[in-house]
Formats: structure tokens, C-alpha cells, sequence
């Protein structure tokens, strides 16, 4: 028998126990592999992802990545970052990374060595060096188009060397040439913190450049005022947040220019001490055929001439030809006209991709300089640039057909001269004609050899132009039937490009080696590798010298330079040399610190002044010039040209234009008239098709559709109507439609009352789905200055899907 | 004077219609007032206890003598004949769920850190958003997630970074997209599988001794407002017990390892990290053994 | 008389044994047999004020995380062998 009391005591240890049996059951034992918080190593790099430049610190545990963090001490993003960024990480991991060589054997991949791959690429160089060709990246390191361009240009005496920039930037580069006489922006970033107005030139900044965008509306949200104005062709995420949206017809940018700068000279809002004193005026060459450059350089104009050639665009006309109303283009003349505020201008895809790019870039800086809105912290018209490297490695190493190192040019046989001298080459290996052109080179690709096809191979590196480049049936797919021509690709994941390649080359990315970028405000910037790259995935810098090697080892002549020494000879520490080509080998010393310093030597030319290596392992970025002041101290430049902060502009000039194209310290305010597109709507295709991007996915998507993230919230591709449009055609929201232009059709679901709102007439597509690709319907009709194909205007049709697809 | 005292008769006449209409609708309503009044009337005349003159009064506690509201801070509004109207949404909240008063269970901890963590792809990581949003504008998001909102069973995290109030969508997207469940089905396969595995929250700070203020066990950037999740509209288990302790930073402090200021964890800035030998720098030697040779090559 | 279970979470490296022989010498404590880190106790105390004095006292023991209260008994007759 049993008390009472006893009775408690076990009634209350029972219910005890049995909780504290099932707390111990429940209780999860510590997951295997989840890292936690400690024990992570963190450290700097530039995001993998667009040419804003964040920096991120990267948080690596057990030889992986874990974690992103926005880089506090980064003057860009100042720890911000956008989704994109925040998810760069997870870009390293997706499950079918490639892992091995593929060599393409009756129509089938197959995993080779990495022996036998760079024997093959070297066999086919040598038995046709003058046929072969690069296909690079504004997403090539610094160092990897530094050797590219050094190998082809230096070593294979053969210029056919283009990058993808020329589908992104070229035009912002022809802009910024023919107007200061040296690319890249003047400005910097800052701008955006000082100015008053900022002015988005067809440029979806909220969603393109989310961190940028961020940096100007966070000012309100201090308390500060800032006007935004959206001028674009299509309603999007940026026009919510301005103050002004402003919706013109496609392609008449250039009458709003020009409506812009009439009122300008007409209305008194000119500033004329500041054009005496700093301009010029251009126009387009009468005889565009006279030299190679005259449709760049142009022909001097007077004042007078410029005014009159103006005269046309009186408002009420300009609002005939872009359906901006008069008044809202007065509204914007007056803007220029007050000189007491900042205006900062930006401009991305929709200037560029235009087929008179090169113009709608020109002008913009016209009615900056005619205004004197140039040259003070707020004041700049400033290009941005979609990838990390395009201004760091297309733009400034000069990995285009028709540029050496440094801003010099293959034309220029000085420029040639120089160019042996620095690459102690013996005189007259660098051919003295400029190679193809992207879309020329890609053309030739695709075209047999027996029609004019001079390109038999062609390596592609760390793009995907089977997505990217326009009208993909005439320049990418006949690749398929012309069995001689041979495709290399170095890639991370399988794309579309290699859905054609012949040889498949693994390659690692981002943190997985050493790199540099350079972004869209001239910064340059370095990160260390932190993980090893998975399988036998090695650097694209790698296979180029490992290639080079090869051919060197074979007998080609090029691949010496004058002293019969390697083109790529590196040593290490103690003065030996260390054969880099063989991987194993290829991190004994830092490849990247030897590159960048052979590279330095080039930049002092345009007065693009990059400081040593270590300098740039220290900061989180430099802007260049960086010039070394008297106590040893590297100091970057963030307004070039403005005497109170460029340490070259002579003292008391105020502003001095010291590359002037007119070797009189002044710049160039050019006049162009609007045109019409290439392609225009008509009866049997009445809509304007645009393509472009979405916030979630960067570019063709290899790497953000891999992210769990981002592919939720962005899982397909869309074709963009507004609701009357759609209704009239009795498409229900989500329905698959078919999208039709004269090149090509694609089935793709409609979206009205979505993510952006095209007006009546206008239909939009985002091109980072593999799986439809818009690309197929665009024209590629380039600008003839700059050869950048126009994507976001050609003429298109809808119809209902068959009912059984 | 005459003008004055004696207007023309018309002019009576519709001051007459005037002032009459004015009578009649000030009787009106004051008769549904006086209706509405009734219950306010009881309730403002309840009895109330007297106090009797030899009953001892303790007036040393605190608590016996309550703190006069000034008539100035007296919300009338509350008394008057319409005291029940209620004419702001925000009234329809419900008040926020009542915090943990002791610590939770680690089980229950666990249950909701792993919730937490279902949102982000590493401890850090913006949180994805776990409705649909508006495509075209984040303009509506902080009418909830400006100050945190509860409804029902529903809860709106406060946003935690309060001066970047502008592009919500930059950082934080939808698990479900804008599309219908038809083109889901039709378009949307991943690529692939991602194998990426992210930091988690450690689950607990450690404490100096048992009773001690916890340290925070994770990295604070963009997570400024320690009330976004441990305040009335975080999960249940990530509540502080006092919620009313309004200076967080005062007795937890952050971890040594997660100090996102002095930069710790990171490669001192201005040493320089020998970048001619990147493999020892700056992750540690075993993160990167000797790369892969590759197989050896029959052919050559 | 109030007879209640309690279930101590240890801390990660509490004086287990040491713990356990305390709470067994204290007259108002028997201890159970411990799960993983839970330790269930009985406590007995004549009265409320009391229990609160036992209770503060126990989570004051070194290893003591806290103290859940999972089973109460108030056995208002006085205690008697049957």
C-alpha cells in the first residue's frame, strides 16, 4: 500500500519524466553539415552580377561559400545589395555545373582530358591561325582579356577579337570618344548623392541597377528632395517612384534631345560662358567615307549652323514626332536652363541598343555641355554599364577589333608601334587592319567558307551568345549545318551556346579565382580566390596560356616575342620562371599580379593611371586616374576634367577637356537629327516589340535561374501587352500566345497589368528564359558608328496559340 | 440705425425659413443623441465607493495612490455618445499576442528558427516574401510592414532597416509569382538543383552565467530594429519576455565573431596579404588543396 | 501540502552528479532519472510561499537553465497514513 503522499510524488515524477522524455526525443540533434554562424572566414569581392561594382564580403566555411553580406566599407553600395547579389553565392552551386572537357562526337558530348582539349583548340589555331577567333566578355576578368588580347593581337598577328560589350556599351564608347575624345564616364556615382534632378534615359534603374537606384531614393527618405524623371517607352518599377514619367514614341529620343537643346539656345537657358569657353561643334562628316574615322570624328560646325540645324525642332514639332507634349518638353529645357540646380543624367540599354546609339549618346552630352550641367558633384551625364567588366576589360584593356591596350587603336601605327614596344614584339606583328566586329564575326561564323565565311573557329568565354546576340537564326543557328566550322565555349553550366559547341571547356567563376573588374564609375577592383572550383573546372586565363603554350611548344612563331622568350614568361619571387600552363602549377604564383602590372603600362596614354596591385588588395576599389601623391599615397579621381579634384587639369583652367578630339582642351557638342527606326510597325506587323531585362535574373539566366530564390519569383519568360490590346485580341491574362516578327515566331504566356505597363501598340519580352528566346524575333540592325544592334525596337504581330501546340 | 434694425420684410421672411430649418435639425438630432446618451449617461453615473472617514488609508505603497490624468491627456472621445464608433482601421487590429514570460523550450526555438530559416538562403540573406506582391510598385508594402501588423492569425513583421523605406522589391521577392497556376505548370521548371547550404542561426546566445543577458547570437546588418522579430509581430518563440525594455543594445550585445564593425573574422585591411601566395591567403590552406591535375592523357 | 513536478533544463555542462546528490539531500526534492538535458523533480512544500522559495532556490543551482512546472498537487487534508 501506498500514501497518499507517495502517491503524489510519483503522480508528479511521472508527468516530469514523460515530459522530459519527449523534450529529449523532440529535441533535434545539430545538423550535420549546417554551418552555423562561427568559425566563417569572410572576404571582400566585387558581385559576380551587373556594372554597378557592390562589394560583397563573402563568407566561406569548410572550402564552400555560406554566406553574402553586403560591404560596408564599399563607397558603392555602402552594405547594401540587391536580390541578385545577396543570392551571388548561391550561383557557385548549382547541381550541373560542368566538370570536365566535352568533346562533341557524332553529335554527342563526351568527356575528353584536359590534354587532349587544349591540343585540339591548338591544332585548329595552327592550321588556320588567320581564321580563328575570340569571342569575350565584359565578364572577363581584367587579367583574362588582358592575355586574350595580348595572345590574338600580339601572338597570332590577328585582330578578330570581340567582346559581348559590343552588344552593351559600344555606342556609350563611340558617345564618350567623339564627344571628350576618351571614353568613360566624367562623373562618378557621387553624382547621385549631390544631385537634384536625375534624369533616367530609357533606363529601368530600380530594377537594372537596384543599388544606384536605392542610393538616390534612400536621400528621401532622409529628408532630402530629389526630383526623378523617367523618360522611357514603357511604364515600369522606376516610373512609381519619379516625379515625372515621360512616355515618347520609340526611337525619338533624339527629337526630345534636340527639342531640349533648341529651347536651350532659343529661350536664353544656354550657358554661353561655359560652351566659349569648353565647346565645340560637330556634325556628321559629309564625305562619311573620307578616313576610317570620319564618321566618329565628324566635321566642325559654327554656332550659327548648329542653331539652324536645331531650328526644326520647336516644341510643338518635337511633340508631333515623340508624343511628349510641348509643355513637358519646355518643363525639361528649363530644368537645364536653371543653373542653381545638379542634374545628373543616366542612360543603359535604351541608348545604346539603338540604332543610332552613337547619336542618342552624343546628344545627351550636347545638352549637359550646352547647359554647363557638366563638371560640378551633381552635374554629369553618366553611362551605366550591365556587366562587372565591361568598361574594366572591354572598354580600358581593349578586347574589341579594332583597340590595343590602353585606349590606342590598330589604325594607328604608332598606337601598333607602342603596342610591340610594351609587348617587346618585333615590329609589325600586330596586323594592321581591325578584325570583325561582333555581329560581323558571328556572321562570318555562320556563313560556309565557300560563300566568304572566313571564321572556321571561333572560342567563346564567359558568354552565351546563343541567347544573347540578336536575330539568332541568321547569326547563331545555321552554325548547326556548317560541319567544318568548330565552336569552343568555356562555360559553367550548359547554355545555349553550347548547345552548338563542338568543345565544351569547364571553367571556374568568381571567387573560385583570383580576379579584377572594373566598373561603370572607372573603379577597379581585385578579389582573391576563397573555394577551389568543382571536378576539373580550371580559370579561363589558364586555357588561353595553356593554349598559347601549346602552340608555342608546336612551333608557332608568334608566340615568341622578340627575344625568342614565351609571351606570357612569369617568375616568381626569387627570379625563376614557373611554367604557369601547367595547372598545378598555375597557383604557385599570383598570374592575375603579373598580367595586371605588364598591363599598367598601357594605362598612362589616356591618362587612365591604374596604381600597382596591392594597392587595389587593400581598398574595395579605385577610381582611375589613380595617381601616387608626393608622400607614396595612391589617390584616386572621382570628377575627371574638373581642375578641383582631376590632378590633370592644368591650374586655373577650371574644366580642361585634355583629350579634345580638337586638341584644344574642348569637348564636343554634337548636332544629329532624329531618324526614323529601322524597323517601324505597319499593317501586317503593327506592334513595337522591345526586349530587355528583369530585376530577378541577370542577362540569359545561366546563373539566376540556378537560384532557388530568384527562379520563384521570376520562374518564365512573358510577352508584356497592355489590357485594351490584349483584350481586343481576346488574350486572357496568362494565356500562350504566339509573337511573330518578319525573322522569326516564339510561343510565350501573355502578362497585361504585370510587372511593367507597355503603352497601346507596344509589347515587351525579358530575354533570360532559355526556353523562349526573343532573340529569335529581334532585328540586330546596328548603329553604323558604334556596330551595337538595336533590341528594343522592331516590328512584331500576336496571335492566339493553335489550340493543340 | 433704422436700415439695420428693420430689413426688408422678404429678407425676415428667409431668415425665418433659415433659423426655422436650423431649430428643426438641431431637435432632430439632438434626439438621437439624447437616445445614444442613455448609455453612456450609466455608465458614466456607476456608483461609486465612498470613502469613509475612519477607514485607514495606507498612502505609503505606491500603488494605493494613482497618478491624476491631466483632462488634457483624457481621450473624451472614448466617453462621449459615440465612444463605441470606431473610425480608424487600425482599430479593427487585434492587440499583439502576448510574449513568451519565461524562456521557451529549445524544441519550440528550434521549430521556429527552422520556419525562419525556410525564407532565406543563409542566415543573412533578405528573407523572400511569402505571398504574392504587386509586380509594378512596392509602394504598398510597408502599410503593413511599416510598424508590424497583426490580424488574426496573421502576422506582418516590422521592418527592420527603416531608412531604406523605398525599393522593398530590390531585395525581398515573392516565392509566388505573379503568373497563374496554369503557366506554372506550363513554364516553370528550375534549371536545376542548387546544393548551396547556407550559414543558419545559431540558435541561443551564450551567456556569461546562467541568468545572464544573452549575447546576440547573430549579425546585425540591415537588421537594426531588434523588435522586427523579437517584438509583438515576430514568431511566438523569438519574443523577447520583456518587451517593455525598450533599449535592446544596452545589455545584449553582439558576438565577437559576428561583429560586423571591426571586421574580425577578415584579413586585416592594410596588411598586406601576400597576394603572391593567394593559396595561403585568405582562406585557410586546407579550403584549397593541390588542384586537380586532371586525369593523365593516353595520347600524350 | 503542494506536490508538484518539475523539469529542470540543464545547461550544456552542468555538474550533473553533483546537482543530482544536492537535490537528493534537500528534504523537499526527490530526483528522477535524466533525459538527455532534462531532469525531472518532485518537489514538496507546506505552502505556496514556500514553494516559491524552493522554487527560486533550485533554478539558482549551478547547470539550472530554468525550471517548467509540468504537474501541481494541493492536498488540502493534512498528511496520513491510510
Amino acid at each position: 500500500m501506498i500514501t497518499r503522499r507517495e502517491f503524489n510524488r510519483l503522480a508528479a515524477l511521472t508527468a516530469a519524466t514523460a515530459v522530459a522524455n519527449a523534450r529529449a526525443q523532440q529535441a533535434p540533434a545539430p545538423a550535420a553539415n549546417v554551418p552555423v554562424g562561427d568559425g566563417i572566414t569572410w572576404d571582400k569581392a566585387p558581385c559576380r552580377f551587373c556594372g554597378t561594382g557592390c562589394h560583397v564580403r563573402v563568407g566561406v566555411k569548410n572550402g564552400r561559400v555560406v554566406a553574402i553580406e553586403g560591404d560596408q566599407l564599399a563607397d558603392v553600395n555602402k552594405g547594401l545589395l540587391c536580390v541578385k547579389g545577396y543570392h551571388v553565392g548561391l550561383a557557385l552551386y548549382g547541381k550541373d555545373r560542368l566538370t570536365q572537357p566535352l568533346l562533341r562526337r557524332n553529335g554527342v558530348l563526351e568527356p575528353i582530358s584536359w590534354e587532349e582539349a587544349i591540343e585540339t583548340i591548338a591544332q585548329r589555331i595552327m592550321a588556320a591561325p588567320e581564321k580563328f577567333a575570340i569571342y569575350g566578355s565584359g565578364q572577363w576578368t581584367i587579367p583574362e582579356g588582358y592575355a586574350a588580347n595580348k595572345f590574338i593581337k600580339g601572338g597570332l598577328s590577328n585582330n578578330h577579337i570581340d567582346p559581348n560589350a559590343r552588344l552593351c556599351m559600344a555606342s556609350a564608347v563611340t558617345g564618350y570618344l567623339s564627344v571628350f575624345g576618351v571614353d568613360e564616364p566624367a562623373g562618378c556615382y557621387d553624382d547621385l548623392d549631390k544631385c537634384d534632378v536625375l534624369i533616367m534615359w530609357g533606363n529601368n534603374m530600380a530594377e537594372m541597377h537596384p543599388v544606384l537606384f536605392s542610393r538616390v531614393i534612400d536621400r528621401r527618405t532622409k529628408g532630402e528632395k530629389v526630383t526623378l524623371i523617367d523618360v522611357g517607352t514603357r511604364r515600369t518599377r522606376t516610373s512609381e517612384f519619379c516625379d515625372h514619367y515621360i512616355e515618347f514614341k520609340p526611337h525619338s529620343d533624339l527629337a526630345i534631345m534636340n527639342g531640349i537643346a533648341h529651347l536651350l539656345i532659343e529661350k536664353g537657358g544656354m550657358n554661353a560662358e561655359f560652351v566659349a569657353r569648353f565647346c565645340n561643334f560637330r556634325k556628321a562628316p559629309k564625305d562619311p567615307a573620307a578616313t576610317p574615322t570620319a564618321p566618329l570624328m565628324g566635321d566642325a560646325m559654327t554656332f550659327d549652323e548648329y542653331r539652324a540645324a536645331l531650328s526644326p525642332y520647336t516644341p510643338e514639332q518635337v511633340e508631333k514626332l515623340s508624343g511628349v507634349p510641348a509643355s513637358t518638353i519646355k518643363m525639361l529645357a528649363d530644368l537645364f536652363a536653371n543653373k542653381d540646380l545638379r542634374i545628373t543624367s543616366t542612360w543603359c540599354m535604351g541608348f545604346n541598343q539603338h540604332s543610332r546609339g552613337t547619336n542618342a549618346n552624343r546628344l545627351c552630352h550636347g545638352i549637359h555641355l550646352l547647359s554647363g550641367h557638366f563638371g560640378r558633384p551633381g552635374d554629369a551625364p553618366t553611362s551605366l554599364t550591365g556587366q562587372p567588366s565591361a568598361s574594366g576589360t572591354a572598354r580600358e584593356v581593349g578586347t574589341l577589333c579594332h583597340f590595343l591596350p590602353g585606349g590606342r587603336m590598330i589604325l594607328n601605327a604608332e598606337h601598333r608601334k607602342e603596342s610591340e614596344r610594351l609587348w617587346n614584339l618585333p615590329e609589325g606583328r600586330i596586323h594592321p587592319k581591325i578584325g570583325h566586329h561582333t555581329m560581323l564575326m558571328w556572321e562570318k561564323f555562320c556563313t560556309s567558307a565557300d560563300k566568304g565565311g572566313d571564321i572556321q573557329t571561333l572560342w567563346v568565354q564567359v558568354t552565351n551568345p546563343g541567347q544573347s546576340l540578336p536575330n539568332l537564326n541568321k547569326v547563331f543557328k545555321p552554325k548547326a549545318a556548317l560541319p567544318d566550322k568548330f565552336l569552343i565555349v568555356s562555360e559553367v553550366y550548359r547554355t545555349a551556346t553550347t548547345e552548338l559547341a563542338d568543345l565544351v571547356l569547364p571553367s571556374s567563376m568568381w571567387v573560385e579565382k583570383n580576379g579584377m573588374y572594373g566598373n561603370s564609375e572607372r573603379r577597379t577592383q581585385q578579389w582573391f580566390r576563397m573555394v577551389k572550383p568543382p571536378g576539373e573546372a580550371r580559370d579561363d586565363c589558364w586555357q588561353m596560356l595553356a593554349v598559347a603554350r601549346r602552340l608555342h611548344d608546336l612551333g608557332h612563331l608568334g608566340m615568341k616575342d622578340k627575344d625568342g622568350k614565351f609571351l606570357f614568361t612569369f617568375k616568381n619571387d626569387k627570379g625563376e620562371e614557373v611554367p604557369v600552363w601547367e595547372w598545378p602549377r598555375y597557383y604557385e604564383i599570383n598570374v592575375d599580379k603579373s598580367l595586371f602590372e605588364e598591363y599598367r603600362a598601357f594605362t598612362r596614354y589616356k591618362h587612365k593611371d591604374l596604381a600597382p596591385y596591392n594597392e587595389y588588395v587593400k581598398a574595395r576599389g579605385l577610381r582611375w586616374p589613380v595617381v601616387q601623391q608626393s608622400d607614396g599615397t595612391w589617390r584616386e579621381t572621382k570628377f575627371r576634367f574638373s581642375e578641383f579634384d582631376d590632378p590633370y587639369v592644368k591650374k586655373g583652367a577650371k574644366i580642361q577637356f585634355y583629350h579634345s578630339t580638337t586638341k584644344d582642351d574642348k569637348a564636343q557638342i554634337w548636332f544629329a537629327p532624329a531618324e526614323k527606326a529601322a524597323e517601324e510597325p505597319d499593317v501586317e506587323f503593327p506592334f513595337w516589340l522591345c526586349t530587355g531585362r528583369v530585376l530577378e535574373h541577370w542577362h540569359t539566366g545561366t546563373m539566376t535561374r540556378r537560384i532557388p530564390q530568384l527562379h520563384a519569383a521570376m520562374p518564365h519568360a512573358y510577352v508584356e501587352m497592355h489590357p485594351e490590346d490584349a483584350r481586343g485580341k481576346g488574350f486572357a491574362n496568362g494565356e500562350t500566345i504566339v509573337v511573330k516578327t518578319r525573322r522569326g515566331d516564339l510561343k510565350l504566356p501573355v502578362w497585361y497589368d504585370g510587372r511593367g505597363h507597355p503603352p497601346r501598340g507596344t509589347i515587351f519580352i525579358p530575354f533570360f528564359d532559355e526556353r523562349m528566346l526573343c532573340n529569335e524575333l529581334t532585328l540586330g540592325d546596328i548603329d553604323p558608328i558604334s556596330k551595337e544592334p538595336d533590341y528594343k525596337k522592331c516590328a512584331a504581330t500576336v496571335m492566339r496559340a493553335a489550340v493543340n501546340p | 440705425m433704422a436700415e439695420t434694425s428693420q430689413p426688408p420684410p422678404r429678407k425676415v421672411v428667409q431668415s425665418g425659413f433659415i433659423a426655422g430649418g436650423i431649430i428643426v435639425m438641431i431637435a432632430v438630432s439632438g434626439y438621437f443623441v439624447g437616445l445614444r446618451q442613455t448609455n453612456s449617461a450609466i455608465a458614466m453615473t456607476r456608483a461609486v465607493e465612498v470613502v469613509k472617514e475612519h477607514a485607514h488609508r495606507d498612502l505609503t505603497g505606491a500603488s494605493a495612490v494613482p497618478v491624476a490624468v491631466r483632462y488634457i491627456d483624457q481621450n473624451w472621445s472614448d466617453h462621449g455618445p459615440n465612444g463605441i464608433w470606431r473610425n480608424s482601421l487600425l482599430d479593427f487590429v487585434q492587440k499583439p499576442a502576448t510574449a513568451p514570460d519565461k524562456p521557451v523550450s529549445p524544441g519550440v526555438k528550434v521549430a521556429a528558427l527552422t520556419a525562419r530559416a525556410g525564407r532565406r538562403a543563409y542566415d543573412g540573406a533578405p528573407p523572400t516574401v511569402p505571398h504574392p506582391v504587386t509586380q509594378d510598385s512596392s509602394a504598398a508594402c510597408l502599410a503593413c510592414h511599416g510598424q508590424g501588423l497583426q490580424v488574426k492569425d496573421r502576422f506582418a513583421s516590422k521592418i527592420s532597416h527603416p531608412t531604406y523605406g523605398g525599393s522593398c522589391t530590390q531585395c525581398h521577392v515573392s516565392t509566388r509569382s505573379g503568373f497563374t497556376a496554369e503557366e506554372a505548370v506550363l513554364y516553370s521548371v528550375p534549371l536545376a538543383e542548387n546544393s548551396f547550404q547556407g550559414t543558419e542561426a545559431s540558435p541561443n546566445g551564450a551567456r556569461a552565467w546562467p541568468g545572464a543577458p544573452p549575447v546576440i547570437p547573430h549579425r546585425t546588418l540591415m537588421r537594426n530594429d531588434c523588435m522586427s522579430c523579437h517584438g509583438p509581430n515576430g514568431l511566438f518563440a523569438l519574443r523577447t519576455p520583456h518587451p517593455d525594455r525598450q533599449s535592446c543594445t544596452q545589455c545584449h550585445v553582439p558576438a565577437a565573431a559576428n561583429d560586423q564593425h571591426q571586421f574580425l573574422s577578415s584579413p586585416p585591411l592594410d596588411a598586406p596579404r601576400a597576394p603572391e601566395k593567394p593559396k595561403t591567403t585568405p582562406a585557410p590552406t586546407e579550403a584549397l588543396p593541390a588542384p586537380n591535375s586532371g586525369p593523365p592523357n593516353p595520347n600524350l | 501540502m503542494l506536490t508538484a513536478g518539475l523539469l529542470l533544463s540543464l545547461n550544456q555542462n552542468a555538474p550533473i552528479a553533483e546537482l543530482t546528490f544536492r537535490l537528493a539531500e534537500h528534504p523537499a526534492f526527490s530526483p528522477g532519472s535524466k533525459q538527455g538535458m532534462w531532469l525531472p523533480v518532485v518537489m514538496e512544500a507546506s505552502d505556496d510561499a514556500e514553494s516559491r522559495e524552493l522554487h527560486d532556490w533550485i533554478a539558482a543551482q549551478p547547470g539550472v537553465a530554468f525550471v517548467d512546472v509540468v504537474h501541481v498537487n494541493f492536498d488540502e487534508t493534512p498528511t496520513a497514513s491510510t
